[in-house]
């Protein structure tokens, strides 16, 4: 067995092993059960005061509720994303846990590509957990079908579905760019919670500048996340289906679209980024 | 193994020439005071410390590419590295994965070894410090190594814990060829079980050889207490095989013999030349007395 599969294979054990990761999973599914539970209470509530029902309110379908549910969760697993991964590397270096892979015929290439493998497996991990438990609560808890406002048809059922799948797989990218951030931030800062903070600033960056970066901010990953992002398309696909008028504009296609391609320059640059800075790192 | 390795951090020197042999199947035992530099020179040995200038092997492969040693190794440094979010047992089949074995010595027979199979499923922060320690053993163990590097191994064990550690340390290089190095600054119980040692002291080798030339070199102390110090101190000059004769405050002599000195003939002269002998004391040569005489030594120079 080469070193990297070796690597891998240990990282995989850690994955399934570690507290914190199992947590995490749970966090997330949690947070999509929560957003869609509480939405339906606060239905049920409005129902009973006379505020009208499921032909009364797009947000009443399927469709909007996954998206935001969905949301939510990624929201959630982006959050613990950049602290799990920025924070776990500092940690085993500071208690000595990081030395053991070098004594063990692992080279710090080798162990620091399966670490940002490893990540890149949280955040697929994340991703479904994401959907899949915002999928299973909205399905069991509203009806899919067309869209409906104030008791007319808003929009079909088949004009719905095309931007939502979109916003999830448009959703992965950003994510991976993330977990790849948060380990280059992990391998090249001494302290795991200095890592998660400047990881954090950043991609909130994006968003603090949005206005001043104008039309070049979806060439940043972080303004893409499904998220925390400012030009979240999963954001935009929750509005569209909510029936809220300005959401996902004909020029978003164009936004869309960098969006899809910026994300992957950024993870192979953090990956690079992060082998060297790994090299020399004192242990 | 290191030649003239020296590191600097900023303005400090923290090696400035570290000159370590070790060769195959021996107990060696890397000593010095605390912060001496023992576990930084372990640390530039394994690249996990990049140094200025020398050079650092294992099996002949320089430190930077130590993944390319075929050997199986075991590493045990100090702070032991144990993952306190994984049990003693998953962090041993971590490192079992990491290392691909498949045969040798396993989880449980490396454990049964450090007498740690009782603490198994404990999580790495419910044990203690020496526990920690024997656990880092124990990962060092797996799968038969060939060398193993250990840092401060007995450093807060007990001392049925050191005894258990040490005879294992000798038994591993006797019956298996296994070369051991360990590092330590409790030079008492090392001794015991070192084929050969290397003394290091403010980032410097002041000393290395052979446990026994060493303290044979060194000799056994002497400690007199009489009445008439002038005439047992000129029977102790004229005694064959007695040297550094020093008085001392009150009535009080030593001196330095060969560890083969034969003292019976010697306490004889002195009663029968009617000194007022109230006490005859024979300390034998350790490692700490020949420490302290090399650091001494070291800084004279």
């Amino acid at each position: 067995m080469t070193g990297l599969w070796r690597s891998f294979s240990a990282e995989l054990y850690l994955l399934r092993q570690r507290k914190g990761f199992r947590i995490g999973i749970l966090l997330v599914a949690f947070a999509a059960i929560l957003r869609i539970g509480v939405a339906l209470l606060l239905f049920r509530l409005g129902e009973s005061a006379g505020n009208g029902g499921p032909e009364d309110h797009a947000t009443w379908n399927f469709w909007p509720q996954l998206a935001h549910g969905a949301r939510t969760a990624l929201f959630f697993a982006e959050l613990l994303l950049l602290g799990l991964v920025a924070g776990a590397l500092p940690r085993e270096v500071d208690s000595g846990a990081a030395r053991d892979p070098f004594s063990r015929r692992i080279s710090r290439s080798a162990f620091m590509t399966s670490r940002i493998l490893s990540s890149l497996c949280v955040a697929i991990l994340f991703w479904l957990v994401a959907l899949g438990a915002a999928w299973l609560t909205a399905s069991l808890l509203f009806e899919a079908g067309d869209i409906m406002e104030g008791g007319d048809l808003y929009l079909e059922e088949s004009e719905v579905t095309g931007p939502i799948y979109a916003a999830f797989w448009h959703a992965l990218p950003p994510m991976l760019a993330l977990a790849t951030l948060a380990t280059l931030l992990s391998a090249a800062l001494r302290r795991g919670v200095v890592a998660a903070g400047v990881c954090f600033g950043l991609i909130l960056l994006p968003g603090i500048f949005h206005d001043t970066l104008g039309s070049i901010a979806p060439w940043f990953f972080a303004d893409t996340l499904a998220g925390f992002g400012e030009d979240s398309f999963l954001a935009e696909a929750a509005g569209f289906a909510s029936a809220i008028a300005q959401a996902y504009p004909a020029d978003f296609d164009a936004i869309v679209e960098i969006g899809w391609i910026a994300s992957w320059p950024a993870i192979l640059c953090f990956a690079l980024l992060a082998l060297l800075t790994f090299r020399r790192r004192p242990l | 193994m290191t030649r003239s390795l020296s590191l600097r951090f900023g303005k400090m020197d923290i090696l400035k020439g570290v000159n370590l042999q070790v060769e195959q199947g021996q107990v060696y035992g890397l000593l010095g005071r605390n912060g001496a530099g023992k576990t930084t020179t372990l640390r530039c040995a394994l690249g996990f410390q990049p140094f200025r200038s020398g050079s650092a092997e294992i099996f002949g492969v320089p430190a930077q590419e130590l993944h390319l040693v075929s050997q199986q190794l075991g590493v045990a440094l100090d702070p032991p590295g144990m993952d306190d979010t994984l049990t003693v047992r998953q962090n041993l089949e971590l490192a079992r994965i990491r290392s691909g074995l498949r045969a040798g010595r396993g989880v449980d027979e490396a454990l049964a070894l450090v007498g740690l199979s009782h603490r198994a499923d404990n999580a790495g922060d419910k044990l203690s410090h020496g526990q920690s320690r024997r656990a880092a053993v124990a990962r060092a163990l797996l799968g038969r190594p060939s060398l193993l590097l250990l840092d401060e191994p007995l450093s807060g064990l007990d001392p049925e814990g050191v005894e258990v550690l040490l005879a294992l340390f000798r038994r591993l290089a006797d019956e298996e060829g296994v070369t051991v190095l360990l590092s330590s600054h409790h030079l008492r119980e090392v001794q015991h079980v070192c084929d050969r040692v290397g003394m290091i002291e403010q980032g410097v080798t002041v000393l290395e050889g052979r446990v026994d030339s060493l303290l044979q070199e060194a000799g056994d102390g002497l400690r007199l207490e009489c009445k008439d110090l002038d005439r047992a101190e000129a029977l102790l000059e004229t005694t064959t095989g007695v040297r550094d004769v020093q008085r001392q405050k009150g009535s009080v002599l030593r001196a330095q013999v060969d560890s083969t000195f034969e003292a019976n003939p010697l306490i004889h002269a002195l009663v029968q030349a009617d000194v007022g002998l109230s006490d005859f004391t024979r300390d034998r040569a350790n490692l700490v007395d020949v420490f302290q005489r090399a650091v001494a030594k070291a800084v004279q120079a």
